[in-house]
């Protein structure tokens, strides 16, 4: 009802299709996912300067379902029902991906979500551009191991489901590796947590023997008090580096950074990868965020999920381009094992499981907020969409949604 | 002769011969080299191990192919965004000239010559040992330390000696590298002092220098011990005596090093507590206004405080320190001219009606946040001042760090300012007298417009100042009221009975200490934590308020005749 | 402080108000092909929030004690229909050794201890009860009632008022949503209860366990070409999503029923509230609002009458979950924060405090307001954007709260209310 009052005065192109953005712009979330709102209508505008797609131009309707879970539902279904956009690009947060993801697969339209998860979901009706665990995690913990000579872990996390699932499928790593039980430590804090301070001496504690690492899924606000106590207590990254997998480049530029100086993350994307399309990447992307004249203007940096986000929208345009039509379903069967370029390199999509083939990369915090690449994969990770170290006998869940809404195709 | 070596001299000596063969592609000639360079003892070469290690030497060959070594840690960008890399040179970490100006060619020119992995752990060794000849304290300090850590540097054994017989030399650099030294001893990692003797006897070393280390090792020892065939049961059973007893010593330093501990991020956190509530007390406890946007007045003093911080021009590369004291004054006056127009336009309205101010101020709340969203976009980072990072080691691992230092001092001196104010100067009594009878002060004479107006402004300076203070150890963002500040604040009052300076003192550091003497709490195998810590203390402070319905201390003031 | 004397009686007017609009106009507007049903569905679960407002109202409209943890009653029943909705959820989850299904959103995030793996999931105890559904029912609307007698009986014996009770109740609120988050609690963290299918599945009626459903079924269904469960037989249970059983929660004839069930309970909430405001027992009720001490001194217990008003608006809070989850179709802890709460309390202050219409019609309002100013528009002269929702949020309460202390509904009724409150008023001075 609402909606239909916003269509009133809203002006219909001709021959544009619609796509919606579906990210936080208000509430707390909106720290992270305004940059994936102007990343992805910086795409759009590329994209519109290329002569659109299939000769049509690309609208994009920005709805903010302002941080509250129930709303991104809402804003949903607007979104499908009343716009009729042809693909939707959005989410942050799981809990809101889970919250419109029954409104997706009602109406058999199609989500492109750019942010690493905890996995355990295949939707027909999603395409996950950013990292599952396996790409993300275990190759992290292979490297404290082995690279770093790390024999002891303490898992630290925010209080919710990324970091319990994501310390799951460590935890199962580790003992696969031979780690005992009495050298993994966890530990989790509410969200917003601020006082470090009895965690960071028993980290101290932990670490005194000189082989701890600590693997870190700390989530937003909490990151700043924990890195300042841990230096103010005394460690640095020698005496115990940190492994984080929720600090980027754009949550660095909020944060005091010489305190995290030499700690480590892991990612599929830094904005120090060395090669041509990624720097003209991050010219363009500086470029439109001081014409567009968005808060931080050239200080923006990118991100792995920033470029998850930003070629989601290629992916989806050239699935489009594939099988010559804006249909659901059809563009549903021209992203399965496509292969595209994306700022970061080559990647291409997983033939069937929605997910995206992509490298991991392990980095260096430098005092600019930066990244220095210590450890690239060879080659490109597959994607498990269930992880195959809580589904040890493979025998996973059958999709979801989809043409049928039952998970077949 | 070739410019670069006009412009970096250190090349041509016989270290600069030594770099220059990292460039190159035999994997045993860069071997032999790390190793030559680790055996200079060359204190310059540590810091370029450790840009080595990172991946941040490269080679930048002269069109004929000459190798040039260079450092390049971050990049810039022109106006264009088009990226380039600075470059400096290895070992004077001075930039590197080519015809007297800073080397900026295109990243893509540099030739990566990292480490390959095989060799990561040597440089890393090498960096280290390098680091004990080092003239900066905490670098020493480190390569002393990290000496005597896995993978172990037995190579380092002699230096160490030397170190620790150094009686010019800082005493926590002694005693680590004693330390360190019978570390390595007791892990077997020293060839000549294998024997299951040596040991034990470097352990009971340890055990007199209470090492919390050896503590972290004991396990693993005994462990050993149990596995080697050639120990009778008999020698098993003395050396498990002997380490029973070496656990125990150091297990009583443990105990008090961490009740003392415990104690300390207690009052800290109390500390911290009483400054966030402090305004509050005022604003809530003297006035009887439920002021929910009390933590969007810190909200106002953390962001002042990054814009004197901007205004200082103060970055970790170029500290300008004394901009944190100059952001004291600044973000008291702010917050307290925010809260002047808050009582101004809304508060004062409200006086009679406190369930309704509650509305009132949370709506003002959630202006704030969105104005300061608007504006600032993001959240942003404050830098600390340089000397907050690190900590004083008052005894033997008990390490104060100075930042809590700060907080605590910059809450007893607030307490000493409220305190002044209210019960030592005139303006202080007039307030009193408002509070608690405004019909008597006023027809005495006393203004109480402008009293109510300047109090409601003192509480939002001071909540102004703990925004200011809060930007030392926590993050800001525009909710930071809302979701860190506004149920502990209201909570801590309440605690501490409405209206009564003391009580706010009291409660804070209370549920301070014991949140912390919670937190750490093993119940067999159930941990308390943070989460379930802050649950239960929740639920404490709900018992405690049905058994004292008012708080440790009676309300008087304005609170009190009303409810 | 006598306020609101003109609202003691409540006048007939919403009542026409609910069943006309309710029953007949939105539903009429539906069938018109004016509103889609995701619009009724988005107003059925405003409807759900106009009855916690309402018990809302009565405490603090009618007893003058602020309650900032309305929102934990509802998650309470919220939860509790969560938890019936998950047995009888989606495809996804795995059977646990006793038969019963750990629904896939339980199952993500199960806390294994150290050692455990998949296999040694098994759903919790507590998770049981909640199988059927007229239990589920029961318990949705108990539990929030014995949480708000328990506490009231200890806070309001130990004469806690006024502000004092209302921090406590955000502590409490806050502490809730703490537990909710945790994993070890089994109720799914942070990403709360979803995937939900059907409801009222005949299982959900009859039987309290999955292995009594299922035979159940086979016998009615022995006939019948779907007697293999599963089709593929994988899973020897019966899996709702397969067997065609139940109402689907994405069908739209079972979101207009839940509608119309929605509005249904809100008129019914709506009597009883007017029922007790309207007895002498209201009357008691406001006089604690306006004098405590006085009616302590006339031998009256306040604090029996102040947790009996606790527990009717915890009731209703909890019977507004439990018609709230089916509609959205996921519960999160997020529901929970004590923002939330806050908000309720600033739906009533909107609406108009002290009068139940106003509580109503201040849900109803702000919420869709809420819906429609979180979207970009674009009036020619003026561009909205959704950055501009918490300053319009923010104006609105010290708006109301500084002009137009009663409320909307103040607005809505001033030339009736006028001549009202004058012969009050000279009743007054008259005495």
């Amino acid at each position: 009802m609402a909606a239909m009052l916003g269509l009133a005065f809203s002006f219909p192109q001709l021959h544009a299709v619609k796509i919606g953005v579906l990210h936080s712009l208000s509430g707390t979330m909106a720290i992270s996912e305004t940059s994936l709102r102007d990343v992805v209508m910086m795409a759009v505008k590329e994209i519109n300067a290329g002569g659109g797609v299939l000769g049509e131009q690309v609208e994009a309707v920005v709805v903010d379902p302002a941080s509250d879970w129930p709303l991104f539902a809402e804003k949903a279904k607007q979104l499908i029902n009343e716009e009729k956009v042809a693909v939707t690009f959005g989410c942050w947060t799981s809990v809101s991906r889970k919250s419109c993801l029954p409104v997706f697969e009602e109406e058999n339209a199609l989500l492109f979500y750019p942010v690493q998860y905890e996995g355990e979901e295949q939707s027909l009706n999603v395409f996950y551009t950013a990292a599952s665990p396996n790409q993300q995690l275990v190759p992290a913990a292979e490297y404290m191991a082995k690279e770093m000579g790390c024999k002891k872990f303490y898992l630290l996390g925010t209080d919710y489901v990324f970091p319990r699932t994501a310390n799951k499928v460590l935890k199962a790593y580790l003992k696969a590796q031979g780690v005992p039980d009495e050298n993994v430590m966890e530990e989790y804090t509410p969200f917003h947590h601020q006082d470090y301070q009895t965690i960071v001496s028993k980290v101290k504690e932990f670490a005194a023997s000189g082989d701890a690492c600590i693997l870190s899924t700390i989530n937003g606000d909490s990151n700043v008090p924990f890195y300042k106590e841990f230096a103010n207590q005394g460690l640095t990254s020698d005496d115990c580096p940190i492994m984080a997998f929720s600090v980027s480049e754009d949550e660095l530029r909020a944060m005091d950074v010489p305190p995290l100086v030499g700690h480590l993350a892991a990612w599929n994307y830094f904005q120090s990868i060395k090669t041509k399309e990624n720097a003209s990447f991050v010219k363009s992307f500086k470029k439109y965020c001081v014409e567009a004249g968005l808060p931080g203007g050239a200080k923006r940096v990118t991100c792995d999920p920033i470029e998850a986000a930003y070629f989601g929208v290629y992916v989806w345009k050239a699935a489009v381009e594939k099988c010559g039509s804006f249909d659901v379903d059809k563009v549903r069967k021209a992203v399965y094992g496509l292969e595209f370029d994306a700022p970061g390199g080559k990647k291409s999509m997983h033939p069937t499981n929605q997910h995206t083939l992509k490298p991991v990369y392990i980095g260096e915090i430098l005092k600019n907020g930066q990244f220095k690449i210590v450890y690239s994969s060879d080659g490109l990770v597959s994607p498990d969409s269930y992880s195959s170290y809580l589904w040890p006998d493979g025998n996973f869940p059958k999709p979801t949604g989809g043409p049928n809404g039952d998970g077949s195709l | 002769m070739d410019a670069s070596q006009v412009a970096t001299p250190s090349i041509n000596t016989e270290v600069g011969q030594l770099i220059k063969n990292l460039a190159s592609s035999d994997v045993d000639i860069v071997k032999d080299s790390i190793g030559e360079l680790a055996k200079t003892a060359d204190p310059r070469l540590e810091k370029f191990f450790e840009l080595y290690r990172q991946g941040s030497v490269y080679n930048w060959p002269t069109d004929s192919g000459v190798v040039r070594i260079v450092v390049n840690e971050e990049t810039i960008m022109d106006d264009d965004f088009n990226e380039f890399a600075p470059l400096l040179d290895p070992l004077s970490g001075e930039p590197y000239l080519v015809a007297d100006v800073q080397a900026k060619p295109d990243l893509l020119e540099l030739e990566d010559i990292s480490p390959s992995r095989k060799l990561r752990s040597l440089v890393n060794s090498s960096k280290f040992l390098l680091r004990l000849f080092s003239t900066d304290y905490t670098v020493r300090l480190s390569g002393v330390k990290k000496c005597g850590d896995p993978s172990f540097l037995p190579a380092a054994i002699p230096y160490l000696e030397e170190i620790a017989n150094d009686e010019t030399e800082d005493e926590k650099i002694r005693f680590t590298a004693k330390e360190s030294k019978e570390l390595m001893v007791l892990s077997g990692a020293v060839e000549a002092k294998k024997s299951t003797e040596d040991r034990l006897f470097a352990l009971s070393k340890l055990g007199d220098l209470k090492s919390l280390r050896a503590y972290a090792r004991l396990d693993t020892f005994e462990g050993e011990l149990e596995s080697m065939p050639e120990l009778s049961t008999q020698e098993l059973s003395e050396a498990k005596a002997s380490i029973s007893l070496i656990r125990k010593k150091i297990q009583d330093h443990k105990d008090t090093v961490e009740l003392s501990g415990n104690l300390f991020r207690g009052v800290s956190y109390g500390s911290v507590l009483v400054l966030i509530a402090l305004g509050l007390a005022i604003t809530f406890g003297l006035m009887g206004v439920i002021n929910m946007a009390h933590g969007e007045l810190m909200m106002i003093g953390a962001y002042t405080t990054y814009e004197v911080q901007m205004l200082f021009g103060h970055t970790p590369d170029n500290p300008v320190n004394h901009y944190y004291l100059a952001a004291l004054p600044i973000a008291f006056l702010v917050a307290a001219v925010v809260g002047l127009i808050m009582e101004g336009l809304v508060v004062r309205h409200l006086y009679n009606r406190p369930l309704e101010s509650l509305l009132a101020t949370w709506g003002v709340g959630l202006l704030l946040i969105q104005v300061v969203r608007i504006i600032y976009g993001d959240n942003i980072g404050v830098n600390s001042p340089t000397w907050a990072r690190g900590g004083f080691e008052i005894s033997q691992d008990i390490v104060l760090p100075y930042a809590r230092l700060y907080l605590l001092g910059l809450s007893v001196l607030s307490v000493g300012f409220i305190y002044f104010i209210i019960r030592k100067t005139r303006f202080g009594m007039l307030i009193r007298a408002t509070m608690q009878n405004r019909d008597m002060a006023s027809s005495l004479g006393v203004r109480t417009r402008k009293i109510d107006r300047l109090t409601f402004a003192l509480g939002s300076g001071i909540a102004g100042v703990a925004g200011y203070g809060w930007t030392i150890i926590g993050g800001v963002t525009p909710d930071m009221g809302q979701t860190n500040f506004i149920v502990d604040s209201f909570l801590v009052v309440v605690t501490g009975g409405v209206g009564e300076l003391l009580g706010v003192i009291c409660s804070g550091l209370g549920i301070g200490v014991l949140t912390k003497l919670i937190e750490p709490l093993e119940i067999g195998t159930f941990t308390v934590g943070p989460v379930w810590g802050k649950v239960i203390l929740l639920a404490l402070i709900v018992g405690f308020i049905q058994y004292r319905p008012s708080g440790l201390f009676a309300p008087k003031g304005r609170l009190a005749d009303k409810k | 402080m006598i306020i609101h004397k003109d609202r003691l009686v409540e006048s007939r007017r919403t009542f026409f108000f609910i069943c006309l609009l309710g029953f007949v106009l939105i539903p009429a507007l539906y069938l018109g092909g004016i509103l889609s049903i995701g619009d009724i569905n988005m107003l059925g679960r405003f409807m759900t929030f106009a009855i916690l407002a309402l018990g809302l109202d009565l405490l603090w409209g009618y007893v003058g004690i602020l309650s900032l943890c309305q929102f934990t009653f509802f998650c309470m029943g919220a939860y509790a229909m969560g938890m019936h909705l998950a047995h009888h959820g989606g495809p996804e989850g795995i059977i646990d050794e006793n038969g019963w299904k750990i629904p896939a959103c339980l199952f993500v995030v199960y806390p294994y201890e150290v050692g455990e793996s998949s296999g040694d999931a098994l759903v919790p105890g507590f998770w049981k009860p909640f199988w059927n559904l007229p239990v589920t029912i029961v318990l949705g609307l108990v539990i929030p009632a014995l949480a708000s007698f328990v506490l009231g009986y200890f806070v309001f014996r130990s004469r806690v008022r006024g502000v004092y009770f209302a921090i406590l109740t955000q502590a409490i609120a806050v502490a809730c949503w703490l537990v909710f988050c945790r994993n070890d609690v089994k109720l799914c963290g942070t990403n709360g209860l979803t995937r939900f299918d059907v409801i009222a599945p005949s299982g959900s009626l009859f039987t309290f366990n999955p292995v009594d459903a299922t035979d159940d079924w086979k016998q009615d269904n022995a006939e019948s070409p779907n007697m293999d469960l599963n089709k593929d037989g994988s899973v020897d249970q019966l899996d709702y999503s397969v067997a065609d059983v139940g109402f689907s929660l994405s069908d739209p004839g079972v979101q207009l029923s839940l509608y119309l069930i929605t509005v249904a309970c809100l008129f019914g909430s709506y009597l009883l509230c007017r029922w007790i405001v309207n007895s002498r027992l209201g009357k008691v009720l406001v006089a604690i609002r306006d004098d405590e001490p006085t009616l302590n001194f006339f031998g009256y217990k306040p604090y029996t009458f102040k947790i009996f008003a606790f527990c009717i608006a915890a009731t209703l809070a909890g019977l507004a979950g439990l018609l709230y989850v089916p509609q959205m179709k996921i519960v999160t802890p997020s529901n929970m924060e004590a923002v939330r709460s806050v908000m309720v309390v600033v739906w009533v202050a909107v609406g108009g405090r002290g009068s139940l219409g106003g509580a109503i019609l201040g849900a109803l309002v702000v919420n869709l307001l809420y819906n429609y100013l979180t979207s970009e528009h674009d009036y020619g002269f003026f561009q909205w954007s959704p950055d501009y929702w918490p300053i319009f949020l923010g104006l609105m309460f010290v708006v109301v709260v500084l002009l137009l202390p009663k409320g909307l509904i103040e607005l809505v009724d001033r030339v009736k209310s006028t001549t009202f409150v004058k012969s009050i008023k000279k009743e007054e001075t008259e005495s």
